[in-house]
């Protein structure tokens, strides 16, 4: 494995990568990057995986340019173009679905296929996505799970100051991203259709903070793309399905 | 020294034991909780209240705005001030709105419009205090508050520039733009009424209030008295690294106070109505009141939230006299308290916030009249 730091549009960003093989963008969600090693291994024995974190996330710099999710989408556009990649497979969970959803509605043929993990960015009138900057601590980590003992083992695990401050400065970029519209684009609303690469949709079954009828929006807009869905798994499917999410990814996102 | 006298206007007539079942008085407190019968008559009483405030010789009377709460009532305090204005007609009474929420509004032409009618209304009586709402407002508006200090930078040179530059001008800014400003009624104050900036104190805020173009008199509200000296001073150094001697004028405390008869009767009448303030209208789940990048401060207070996560602990009557967020006695303790206080940082404004909590109206008029009558002579008075 190797940590890189690249330079794209002036933001200093931290890039893990991981195999061999076609590229994989792992792109995370609004509680900065969590993938789970069990995940990693699956996907790197089948990807060169390059899992960044966001501008404005975990050890990445803070650009002043990051304001709305289109800036994400174009820093990520860039970052391929910097790599040289003009193609790669995508999975995105939560905000990371939404930034995927973003650039291949921007850029469609730099995305080959995709899988969107409960992800934001659409609007389902009348069920409301979970305020996840409302919610106490302890109301946030109860309703990433579904497994309550996984919930309450990370309530119990106190933080430390670092980790603290992690958790702010990823909740600020989050809210700039996502206060308002709440987690919506309606630009991606009206745009959506134009996304055509092969497109897998992952939902738990529980899901607090995208209720899984959001996949209904999803593939109403996007007929062509394949639901799963997630028994007895909250939103965090990374960390409380591994296993599945990767035999989920396999068959979605195609031969290496 | 000029003293203020400043309601909140808080619903007293709250059923708490129904509003303790949900997480705050704020935001999420059912308005099924507000009776408009009782309600109607408290705005009158508050309002009576304050005009006799004016009557004893109080220099001004204060009004502000919150959102979506019990705590106070005064979502368009704008409302209230013209209430205000024309019933201490003819007089010199000053009428502060502190302040009003700038980053809470997508166009604060409105504010700026709204100040300079009723500064017009006033005569020039009108002080307008510039403040950038309370956490949880960022949750009842919808506004980002990733987003709060640009908006309040970015309103505040709005506002100003609507106030003193000749109309009909341009604005192009990052989240307002306007092709024509041009306020009618242009203010009755020039260049501009006074412009005051409540804060719970922060660093950044000081500098820019005390940078030598603004001066702005700075307020700091309902902190622990050793804090509050605490940025007086951080005030007066910054205006001396400006080059300046910051004047005394331009140094305000906004704290709850309550004078009575001895200091035993002072404590015994405050005591539930100070602790229902602190303790149950101000108590707030700590995600609510700092939501992401509203304040720097942020990490800190949820270092001190720790695991229960609200960010007011329970206090009695004692722990905040000891801290001295609350001046509670008789006339002689009460003068004592202040001009000790003044004594180390040499603010001239004293803001008092005549009553808190659930205070009847009977207390609230008394504590109004005793330190009419009692403490304001002993303050070093102007007049």
């Amino acid at each position: 494995m190797s940590n890189d730091v690249m330079i794209v549009e002036g933001c200093s960003t931290r890039v893990r990568r991981e195999g061999q093989g076609e590229p994989l963008l792992l792109l995370h969600g609004f509680e900065g990057r969590d993938w789970p090693e069990e995940l990693i291994e699956r996907l790197a024995s089948r990807y060169q995986l390059i899992i960044p974190d966001h501008p404005g996330f975990g050890a990445s710099d803070d650009p002043k340019w990051l304001r709305s999710i289109d800036d994400l989408a174009y820093f990520y556009l860039s970052l391929l173009e910097q790599m040289s990649m003009p193609s790669v497979r995508v999975l995105g969970h939560s905000l990371g679905g939404w930034v995927a959803a973003e650039m291949a509605i921007r850029q469609p043929r730099t995305i080959s296929s995709m899988v969107l993990v409960a992800p934001f960015g659409l609007r389902l009138p009348g069920v409301l996505t979970g305020d996840v900057f409302f919610w106490t601590r302890e109301e946030r980590i109860t309703n990433l799970f579904h497994d309550s003992a996984l919930a309450a083992a990370r309530i119990n695990n106190s933080s430390t100051k670092e980790e603290l401050e992690q958790q702010l400065k990823n909740n600020y970029a989050a809210a700039r991203l996502g206060w308002e519209p709440r987690f919506f684009n309606p630009t991606l609303e009206r745009w959506v259709q134009r996304i055509a690469c092969p497109t897998g949709l992952v939902w738990g079954d529980d899901d607090k903070v995208v209720p899984p009828s959001y996949v209904d929006v999803w593939r109403q807009k996007l007929p062509h793309a394949q639901p799963f869905l997630v028994k007895d798994c909250g939103h965090l499917v990374h960390i409380e399905k591994p296993k599945e999410l990767a035999e989920i990814a396999f068959r979605a996102l195609g031969e290496s | 020294m000029e003293v203020y006298a400043f309601n909140l206007m808080p619903y007293r007539h709250l059923d708490f034991e129904a509003a303790r079942q949900h997480r705050a008085l704020w935001t999420v407190l059912p308005n099924t909780l507000y009776d408009p019968e009782r309600g109607a008559d408290l705005y009158q009483e508050y309002i009576d209240q304050m005009v006799y405030a004016a009557s004893l010789g109080f220099d001004g009377v204060c009004v502000n705005e919150h959102h979506q709460t019990a705590y106070g009532l005064m979502p368009a305090p704008n409302l209230i001030a013209s209430i205000l204005i024309d019933r201490t007609r003819g007089t010199n009474v000053k009428i502060p709105v502190i302040g009003r929420a700038l980053p809470l509004v997508n166009n604060p032409l409105n504010i700026a419009e709204e100040f300079a009618l009723l500064d017009n209304l006033s005569k020039g009586r009108l002080i307008a205090g510039f403040v950038r709402g309370i956490g949880c407002e960022y949750h009842a508006t919808g506004v980002n508050p990733a987003f709060s200090h640009e908006r309040f930078h970015e309103a505040h040179d709005l506002i100003v520039r609507a106030w003193t530059e000749d109309g009909p001008f341009s604005f192009e800014g990052k989240h307002f733009n306007f092709r024509y400003t041009n306020t009618w009624p242009r203010p009755y104050q020039r260049p501009r009424p006074d412009i005051w900036i409540p804060s719970q104190g922060s660093g950044e805020t000081i500098t820019w209030a005390a940078e030598p173009s603004r001066k702005y008199p700075f307020i700091i509200t309902f902190s622990p008295i050793a804090s509050v000296l605490k940025y007086h001073m951080q005030y007066r150094q910054q205006a001396e690294t400006y080059g300046y001697a910051a004047s005394g004028s331009q140094l305000g405390w906004a704290v709850p106070i309550y004078v009575a008869e001895t200091d035993e009767i002072a404590r015994k009448e405050a005591k539930a109505h100070i602790e229902m303030l602190f303790n149950t209208f101000l108590k707030v789940p700590i995600e609510m009141l700092f939501p992401p990048g509203y304040t720097s401060a942020a990490s800190l207070a949820a270092n001190l939230a720790g695991r229960q996560g609200m960010s007011v602990q329970d206090q009695t009557i004692d722990s905040l006299i000891e801290k001295g967020t609350f001046v509670v006695g008789s006339a002689d303790t009460v003068v004592r308290q202040i001009k000790e206080a003044q004594a180390v940082s040499g603010f001239e404004k004293l803001i008092m916030m005549y009553q808190f909590g659930t205070l009847p109206d009977d207390l609230a008029r008394k504590n109004l009249q005793l330190f009419a009558e009692d403490v304001m002579p002993q303050l070093g008075r102007a007049g």
